[in-house]
């Protein structure tokens, strides 16, 4: 009988909230009515009425028994009131202000944890998001505060939302520290799963205007959740069945699973592979020394941007004409929106030939000043320029070191195979060199030996002496990648030291050019303690995800951008030596410049300015902007790739 | 209207040149490798053929001389684009039986004046 009153206890107090206030209010009423068992023993005798807490106002009936034992279950002082009272009375009284005091003991701890549970819910995120047009951030991972901060840097006047498994303290903990440089920016973080559908409607999924999905998780070695964000995007694909479309972009670590990840988004959303997207950079970088340099400045919201513009009556009008004749930006492509199997697809073309003609309802891919109005002219007249026959050395890279290993080598190799016509010659130093080599080779084996060696070099923190039997010199560029597999070291920290150690060997060989050295950092305060070394490139990876991230699911069209400029063929950007467009010394217009380029069907960027200390790098100067150039300079163009 | 097929990896080059020649009347079918290619010659019949060199899964050069060796589809003339700028491509290219070659980024009318050399 008692373990199933127990039982029935356990069921009524686990499946309903309000049962404990049930139980307490039955409880406070059944003790009252047992205190009004005092009426029989004397509670309105003529020396219970002498007591100063006994009463009959409505005549020593049931109100004013009512009145007596409810007094003394909600105020235990009652008590004290009823000295001289006979001693049965006193007994009741007593009875009732002990229960009194459990009572309301249990009423107040319930009130008070009530209370305290739903400060924490809401500290925690719990809370029914209500926004309109918000964004959404699932996941949490290093690269949240960039994204967050080029938000920030956006102004963006809505709320974000951050939704992650990763607890709010340590969410808060990390805003507070770059606080101000959000600044500005509703942020809005609750803690909970971006892979559950009831917590997709707790944010309002089908309201929000973009949605970043990124890797939940810390660290490059397999603690991200590229499962977790499949599912999300399976999810998200289903929202936006409903009618609702929101722009949406989502980060995948492990490049094998793109394949799966765009099968879960239908395609229809544009994933991002971080591990591919860092290598592809890296090797750019290689292949162009100083490239970092222009692509954080193209793409990092900074002053100007990249967007879409019809032009009216656009039939028929040349690409190169056009290009020229608009005077305050650079047009670098063409768009228009094409049906291909059933579905609408917005195609991308960057540096269309001169001659490409274009349609009415085409649009142009401009970099522009921010809240600057187009300007176009009349064709101006060209002015004959003066060129030196420059032979143009195209990047050619056949000997590479890689120091340190992370799950990117793979990527680097592969990617630095696809721009390579010869055979490539790899080393690899790290820790525990020989099984890291012996997993590439079997990962590449189609390939390897007939395309690319790798031979292994065991190289640790303190071995600068098995560096310097490596010859640095000897190659065309080392690379330096984030190693997060020791706890003990972190990886930014790691490459700074390798630095150093180069810059010994660098120092050493003064006179000898020191190959160009390409670096993966994950946090961008450290290049402030890398400016004194041999670097030429520095990748910050979670910055570039960041840049690249919120520019796609702001404007999705630059997810082809972005992927054409990385990939291997194609167009991509490039320097040029200033002198094969121009006389050196001598004051010349950009659109003279701009001109010359496109008989080599080449789009300008903008320049390099090299004065042997930090490179100057313009982007989008304007077409009647004069310059002079020096030997050194060059031009950043957009051209086809070519192979030599 | 003559049928044109292009076979080319890079999707914004495919883009560029499949727009240009619409527009100058072709009708334009696409392949992204060159086994796709040589499925294409065979289901679509082409009058002409853009094949890419540097392809993924078979590359241009053993389509084309597969495509030559083919008596089905051997007729039909193949136009070798490559940004491969080295005179040794071409000769490669010619040898494995292209009808003709030209570079990448191309020149749309020296290309029209071959495509209807060939035609």
């Amino acid at each position: 009988m008692l373990q199933r009153a127990k039982y029935l206890l356990f069921l009524l107090s686990t499946t309903s909230n309000i049962f404990p206030y049930i139980f307490l209010t039955s409880l406070m009423l059944l003790v009252i009515s047992m205190g009004m068992g005092a009426y029989y023993f004397g509670l309105f005798s003529p020396s219970a009425l002498e007591a100063e807490g006994i009463g009959n106002t409505f005549g020593g009936g049931f109100f004013d028994t009512l009145w007596w034992s409810m007094k003394h279950v909600l105020d235990p002082g009652a008590l004290a009131e009823n000295y001289g009272a006979p001693k049965m009375v006193l007994v009741f009284a007593m009875f009732n202000s002990m229960m009194g005091l459990v009572i309301v003991s249990g009423l107040i701890g319930f009130i008070v944890n009530s209370i305290q549970s739903a400060v924490e819910d809401a500290r925690n995120g719990a809370a029914t998001i209500r926004e309109v047009n918000h964004i959404l951030l699932l996941g949490w991972n290093r690269k949240a505060v960039s994204v967050l901060k080029q938000l920030a840097k956006l102004k963006e006047t809505v709320r974000v939302v951050i939704l992650t498994s990763t607890n709010t303290n340590v969410v808060r903990a990390e805003l507070r520290q770059e606080s101000r440089k959000l600044r500005g920016l509703k942020i809005l973080p609750l803690r909970g799963s971006i892979a559950s559908p009831s917590e997709m409607a707790r944010i309002g999924i089908r309201k929000a205007a973009y949605v970043i999905v990124l890797a939940e998780g810390q660290g490059l070695k397999n603690t991200f959740s590229d499962v977790t964000t499949i599912k999300t995007m399976m999810l998200l694909n289903s929202s936006q069945n409903d009618g609702h479309t929101s722009n949406i972009v989502a980060e995948i670590v492990n490049t094998e699973n793109l394949p799966i990840a765009n099968i879960a988004s239908n395609m229809s959303h544009p994933i991002i592979s971080s591990g591919q997207v860092i290598s592809k950079t890296m090797v750019q970088c290689a292949r162009y020394p100083g490239y970092a340099q222009v692509y954080s400045k193209l793409f990092s919201l900074e002053n100007h941007k990249i967007e879409l513009k019809n032009i009216e009556n656009s039939e028929g009008i040349l690409f190169g004409d056009i290009a020229t004749r608009i005077t305050n930006a650079t047009v670098i492509g063409v768009s228009w929106l094409k049906i291909e199997n059933g579905r609408e697809r917005r195609v991308t073309v960057l540096n269309p030939e001169p001659d490409f003609d274009l349609a009415e309802e085409d649009d142009l891919i401009l970099i522009k000043q921010a809240n600057e109005d187009l300007e176009i002219s009349d064709c101006p007249p060209l002015e004959r320029v003066k060129t030196t026959e420059t032979p143009f050395n195209r990047p050619t890279i056949r000997k590479v070191l890689i120091l340190s290993a992370n799950p990117n080598v793979g990527s680097i190799i592969r990617e630095l195979d696809q721009h390579s016509t010869e055979q490539l010659e790899i080393i690899v130093a790290c820790q525990d060199a020989n099984s890291v080599c012996e997993s590439l080779e079997s990962k590449y084996e189609e390939i390897y030996s007939s395309k690319f060696k790798i031979q292994p070099v065991e190289f640790d923190l303190d071995g600068i002496w098995s560096l310097e039997k490596i010859n640095p010199i000897e190659f065309d560029v080392i690379f330096i990648v984030a190693d997060e597999s020791e706890s003990r070291v972190d990886a930014d920290s790691r490459s700074t030291l390798i630095l150093l150690l180069l810059r010994n060997i660098c120092d050493k060989t003064r006179g000898i050019t020191f190959p160009p050295v390409v670096t993966e950092f994950l946090d961008p305060q450290t290049l402030e303690l890398v400016e004194d070394s041999p670097l030429t490139d520095a990748v910050v990876s979670t910055e570039f995800l960041s840049h690249l991230m919120v520019q796609v699911v702001r404007k999705p069209f630059m997810e082809s951008i972005y992927r054409e400029l990385l990939n291997a063929g194609g167009i991509e950007m490039g320097f040029r030596p200033a002198e094969a467009y121009t006389e050196l010394g001598k004051s010349v217009r950009h659109i003279d410049i701009v001109r010359q380029a496109q008989r080599s069907n080449e789009v300008v960027l903008g320049y390099k300015f090299d004065d042997g200390t930090k490179p100057k790098i313009i982007i989008n100067p304007k077409k009647d902007e004069k310059c002079k150039f020096v030997a050194g300079d060059k031009l950043i163009v957009l051209a086809q790739q070519l192979y030599t | 209207m003559s049928k044109i097929l292009i076979v080319e990896d890079n999707e914004m080059n495919r883009d560029m040149l499949s727009r240009r020649l619409a527009r100058k009347g072709y009708e334009v079918e696409i392949a992204e490798d060159g086994a796709a290619g040589l499925e294409a010659m065979k289901s679509y019949r082409p009058d002409l053929v853009l094949m890419d060199m540097g392809l993924p899964v078979m590359d241009g050069w053993t389509a084309t001389s597969n495509a030559k060796n083919d008596p089905e589809i051997s007729q039909i003339p193949i136009i070798a684009l490559t940004a491969h700028a080295l005179e040794a491509d071409k000769e490669r290219a010619m040898q494995a039986g292209a009808d003709d070659f030209d570079t990448k980024p191309v020149n749309l009318a020296g290309l029209l004046e071959k495509i209807e050399a060939l035609l």
